[in-house]
């Protein structure tokens, strides 16, 4: 039986127009660690000795030495790993064990990177909140055209978008048109 | 000082007649520019009507837009900017604006007065609905929609500030200026498209140079500054709570432009200052509603912005000093004791009566009646105006106004420049910011003498869009009307699209007077959204046509495309129906199809849509003991086992199987319909029912791609795909296993041996990045078994077939008894739900109960929605036994099958009783049998 090949959302996307430029990202795991009951400190502690940096503050998200970890609810976090390994949380759990709940989430998100120039004159058409007065170290989960995303601000006008998989498409079907209103005028 | 480029001409047409005019103009000011004075016919009386102003105050001239087959009704051609190739008609007449045979109306005025419909029109009844409104709309009203969809586009968007400034006029440049200034970030909404407001209309001096000086460098500073931002043609429509403002932006009037016409924002602001100015109102005097009368404001903002003079004899009619910079050759201040007694002039003013008996040939007769500060939109935080007798005006009620909300310049009541100035800068210096200098100006004091309408048996207009006059208002006083709020609907004052701008005071103040009341007394009529008319597109967005909302998309969707699906919405998600294959003559072919092969070797069908939830921590078994009315904290790790789930108030609400893989982690399966209900019910119950359980949810639903693979060859089938080391056989996997295993050499899989169909099942789920490859590869492998994918309509068919409740039987009106699965609620423990499923109505012995149903005739199909009734009974509501729920035709049994509710159901096995259907007329005679058409004893998911 020959090996199933893995896709990506969003086929390799990579779309440059006046001002903007999406592209999927692509080579990391998303795995959610939600802290067991009482286990905070140990947790932090463990997440230190683990992955090296602080844990992020609600709406926030901080760099390890295997990529980035956000805050996406209470007691909950989605950390970026660089490793490509589709069973990151199992290979993860053990220093974990009884102090967080490990999920991977790789393949329900779709991540596409914005940027360029014209990036807040998109997004504000498309994301509720005030992007052009976050600082380059906030994410939060939050909604676009109906779909509940994940917005995490990268650079000064770089953000990474992650939709759910199966809304991928529709997704981008609504963030180019509202790509072409913006540049049309 | 005309603002428009006289070296850009303008092509446009007017009712098809070609025109021309400059960059800067509106339509309006192109069209007296051109000598067409006459605009539109009045709503009722088809009066021929020219502009009586210049803005968004103006009542008369409201146009059509066209495009390519579409029109655009009632725009203001005094806020349209003129475009190359504008088509604009007039509206509300018949044939022509110059001759509207509707028109009368007008002689027979006398019997069209306020409420006139409702007393005429009431014999006989049915008509009016039918007959006289439909004719009353035809020949009465304002513009027609097409009915067409609209081929433009929309957005929204949403913005964020420190303080939202709503208007560009002096007060609103002078605050935006010393919030810029001050660092805050600021939005300037001026609903015109240039910023100026009265200055680009007034000879105003400011610093000792013209107003306009200082209009542009304030606009050169803001526009400096990257923390200001100034939305052109942008008109705050509405507040609403939490500090949201709704503003339209239009980015054009042209229908057919590519790109957003229009942009709803939606802002966020800390605080605004409206600065919306105020609009000058008429004098309500006879005929005043002549082409050439209007507001001595309209007469200078077209003389001095645009450069176009509205007349060659121009009268001025005035009760306060502000009107006094009219270019005019006659001056009649009623402050004198003179004032208008009536007009001549049809289709355009020719003259004007005094009431010493003068007569003065003028075609143009600029009045002021004094000035309505725009407080709309204190009214929208429930502010109440209140009257200011040295103004003659209401103003904003600053005691009952948020603090949120200030209010500068002429919205206040400072008319004279220097009062907007030092109205500006006292609310800089209240909000805390740098009021910088004071602009110099000069000026007289404002000086008002109320005078609203001149007495007479002729007609005096007061709502010019709607055609109401004094009389009119009188008449509903007569009547018994005298609420402002009651003669705001008895006559229609205020309404449509200017919103009583010019004529809500004057309107007031007769209405005052017949009362004998003060105008304080009297009050005002509470103003709500929408300020200006939005369009409902605008509301719309983007979110029309392919946009109007997302989709989901399975991980076999593209597969299942490329082989004859068809797919059905599930909620958001688009599911594979059923697939159709060459030779195929209908749907029934292709589900039949595919459920024999299921049934006879194997089909596969992707579950992915099914509600996936992760439960982690050492209280999920507790936590489901819970939400379930089984038990699951002594399922064993490796095994699933279906539950259901209740409602607080004891109803069911969602079933489907959880899977335990370890000590900590279960698996749950939810319904394709309930995933995001059920997950937040949990979620609810984890951190408020049970705050202290150490609980973890997380979906997982995108997370994998699941397919069920059904069929007496599933095993084998899948044989092929697990790797070796995980043995699936019968005895090492049983019915109900589950297992973390890997397949196609490695790849990452969880197996759960489930049915849905009533065959030997398993579900197979990898990571999503998988989904394609793996039924590529399940269908690949199935070849030698002749496998199919097979869609929902399969599914349904089959568990229709096995007797499985799905949503028709969840119907939110069932409980654990009626599904036939009262044995199921443990005895031995609480649950969500379970006390109130008790209750004396919902456990009655002869309540409803799950049955299967046959025709008994098994040429007749069933149909979905019968009503039972007993063989002998009457047909009526009275004797309504149950219904059907759902109904199939039965590939395996080669008849039709159903699943119902009927009353004592359990007991009634064999009963014979009619599936009465009026909806269909079609009623069939039906034997009551067991649910479980197919392998009842379950034999078939042990094998």
């Amino acid at each position: 039986m020959s090996k199933l090949l893995a896709q990506t959302p969003f086929g390799g996307l990579e779309k440059t127009f006046d001002g903007i430029k999406l592209k999927e990202i692509s080579g990391f795991e998303i795995v959610s660690l939600a802290v067991a009951k009482g286990q905070s400190n140990a947790f932090a502690k463990t997440f230190r000795k683990q992955f090296g940096g602080n844990l992020p503050e609600p709406g926030n998200w901080t760099t390890t030495k295997t990529g980035k970890i956000l805050w996406t609810g209470q007691s909950q976090y989605f950390l970026f790993s660089d490793e490509v390994d589709e069973r990151l949380d199992k290979t993860l759990q053990a220093p974990f064990s009884d102090i967080a709940y490990l999920t991977l989430q790789t393949d329900g998100w779709a991540p596409l990177e914005i940027s360029g120039p014209k990036t807040h004159d998109v997004l504000e058409r498309f994301i509720p909140l005030d992007l052009r007065a976050w600082e380059i170290r906030q994410g939060t989960r939050t909604s676009a055209h109906h779909i509940g995303v994940i917005v995490i601000k990268t650079g000064a006008e770089t953000y990474q978008l992650l939709a759910p998989t199966s809304s991928s498409k529709t997704f981008l079907e609504a963030l180019d048109h509202i790509i072409e209103n913006v540049l049309s005028v | 000082m005309s603002l428009v480029d006289e070296t850009q001409k303008l092509n446009f047409t007017f009712d098809g007649k070609a025109y021309q005019g400059h960059a800067g103009d509106t339509l309006a000011s192109a069209l007296l520019r051109s000598g067409v004075k006459l605009v539109g016919r009045s709503f009722k009386y088809h009066r021929p009507r020219g502009f009586l102003g210049a803005g968004t105050d103006d009542p008369n001239g409201l146009v059509e837009i066209h495009g390519k087959d579409v029109c655009e009704p009632n725009r203001q051609a005094t806020t349209i900017k003129l475009f190359e190739g504008l088509d604009a008609k007039s509206q509300n007449r018949s044939p022509s604006l110059g001759f509207d045979v509707l028109a009368i109306n007008d002689w027979l005025s006398p019997f069209l007065s306020a409420g006139f419909y409702y007393k005429t029109f009431m014999w006989p009844k049915a008509f009016w609905e039918k007959v006289y409104e439909p004719a009353i709309r035809r020949a009465a009203g304002l513009g027609r929609l097409i009915q067409e969809p609209d081929p433009d586009h929309y957005d929204k968007g949403f913005l964020h500030c420190d303080l939202l400034i709503i208007g560009g006029g002096p007060a609103g440049l002078m605050t935006a200026l010393n919030a810029g200034r001050s660092g805050k970030r600021v939005i300037l909404a001026n609903d015109d498209f240039e910023l100026g407001g009265r200055l680009l209309s007034d000879p105003i001096e400011i610093d000792d140079a013209p107003a306009l000086d200082w209009v542009s460098k304030t606009i050169v500073e803001l526009r400096s500054m990257d923390h200001v931002r100034v939305l052109d043609r942008t008109s705050v429509y509405g507040v609403f709570d939490h500090g949201i403002y709704g503003a339209l932006e239009t980015k054009t009037d042209k229908i057919g432009a590519p790109g957003a016409r229009m942009v709803l924002w939606k802002i966020y602001a800390k605080s605004s200052v409206l600065a919306a100015g105020a609009t000058e109102r008429p004098i309500a005097f006879p005929n005043n509603d002549r082409p050439g009368i209007m507001l001595a404001s309209a007469v200078r903002t077209f003389q001095n912005r645009f450069g176009v003079n509205c007349g060659n004899a121009t009268t001025l009619f005035f009760n306060n000093n502000n009107a006094l910079s009219t270019i005019s050759d006659v001056q009649i201040d009623v402050r004198s004791g003179r004032y208008v007694i009536d007009t001549s002039g049809r289709k355009a003013l020719n003259s004007i009566t005094l009431n010493d008996g003068t007569e003065i040939s003028t075609d143009c007769l600029a009045m002021s009646g004094g000035w309505n500060p725009n407080v709309h939109l204190t009214c929208h935080k429930r502010s109440r105006p209140v009257w200011n007798e040295e103004r003659a005006c209401f103003l904003p009620d600053t005691a009952t106004l948020p603090p949120e909300m200030i209010v500068v310049g002429a919205a206040n009541g400072a008319f004279t420049i220097s009062e907007v100035f030092e109205s500006a800068v006292t609310a800089s210096i209240a909000m805390d910011l740098n009021p910088g200098k004071t602009p110099k100006t000069q000026g007289p004091n404002f000086e008002i003498q109320p005078f609203w309408h001149v007495k007479s048996k002729k007609r005096s207009w007061v709502d010019f869009q709607n055609d109401v006059t004094s009389k009119d208002i009188t008449l509903a006083h007569q009547e018994g009307f005298s609420s402002v709020e009651h003669l705001k609907r008895y006559t229609t004052l205020g309404m449509a699209t200017d919103q009583g701008r010019t004529s809500n005071v004057v309107g007031l103040a007769v209405l005052a007077e017949a009362t004998g009341k003060t105008i304080a007394e009297t009050g005002t009529t509470m103003f709500r959204p929408p300020y200006t008319p939005v369009p409902l597109g605008a509301f719309a967005g983007a979110h029309k046509g392919q946009h109007f909302k997302p989709t989901r998309l399975t991980p076999s969707h593209r597969y299942a495309a490329e082989n004859g699906a068809v797919f059905v919405e599930s909620g958001y998600w688009k599911r594979t129906q059923w697939l159709q294959r060459p030779g195929e003559q209908g749907w029934r072919d292709s589900v039949d199809r595919e459920v024999v092969t299921t049934r006879s070797s194997v089909g596969i069908c992707d579950v992915s849509t099914l509600g996936k939830i992760d439960i982690q921590g050492q209280d999920s078994g507790k936590f489901l003991n819970k939400v379930y009315v089984n038990t699951f904290s002594t399922l064993k790790p490796g095994r699933c086992r279906y539950g259901l789930m209740l409602r607080e108030d004891g109803i069911a609400m969602d079933d489907g199987t959880s899977a335990r893989l370890s000590d900590s982690h279960y698996v749950m399966t939810t319904t394709t319909a309930n995933a995001v209900s059920v997950f937040r019910h949990l979620e609810f119950a984890r951190q408020c029912l049970f705050p202290d359980m150490d609980v973890h949810l997380i979906s997982t639903t995108e997370q994998w791609a699941q397919y069920s693979i059904a069929g007496p060859n599933a095993r084998r089938l899948l044989q092929k795909l697990v790797d070796q080391e995980h043995d699936i056989s019968n005895e090492a996997f049983p019915y109900m296993a589950c297992a973390n295993i890997t397949v196609c050499g490695g790849t990452r899989a969880r197996l759960f041996r489930l049915s849905f169909s009533g065959e030997l099942a398993y579900e197979l789920a990898v990571p999503r990045r998988y989904g394609d490859a793996l039924i590529r590869a399940l269908m690949k492998e199935g070849e030698e078994f002749g496998a199919c994918l097979y869609g929902t309509e399969a599914l349904g068919a089959m568990r229709i077939e096995k007797g499985h409740a799905a949503g028709n039987e969840l119907n939110g009106q069932t409980t654990a008894t009626h599904l036939g699965l009262g044995g199921f609620v443990s005895k031995k423990k609480d649950c969500i739900g379970k006390v109130l499923s008790q209750r004396e109505g919902l456990i009655d012995d002869n309540g409803l109960r799950l049955v299967g149903l046959k025709s008994v005739d098994p040429n007749q199909n069933l149909t979905n929605g019968a009503h039972f009734i007993n063989d002998n009974d009457p047909r009526i509501a009275e004797h309504d036994q149950g219904h059907m729920s759902s109904v199939a035709w039965s590939p395996e049994l080669h008849c039709y099958v159903g699943l119902g509710f009927l009353k004592g159901g359990d007991k009634r096995m064999g009963d014979e009783l009619w599936a009465v259907d009026f909806v269909r007329d079609h009623h069939v005679k039906v034997k009551v049998v067991s649910p479980h058409f197919v392998d009842p004893d379950g034999e078939r998911l042990r094998v």
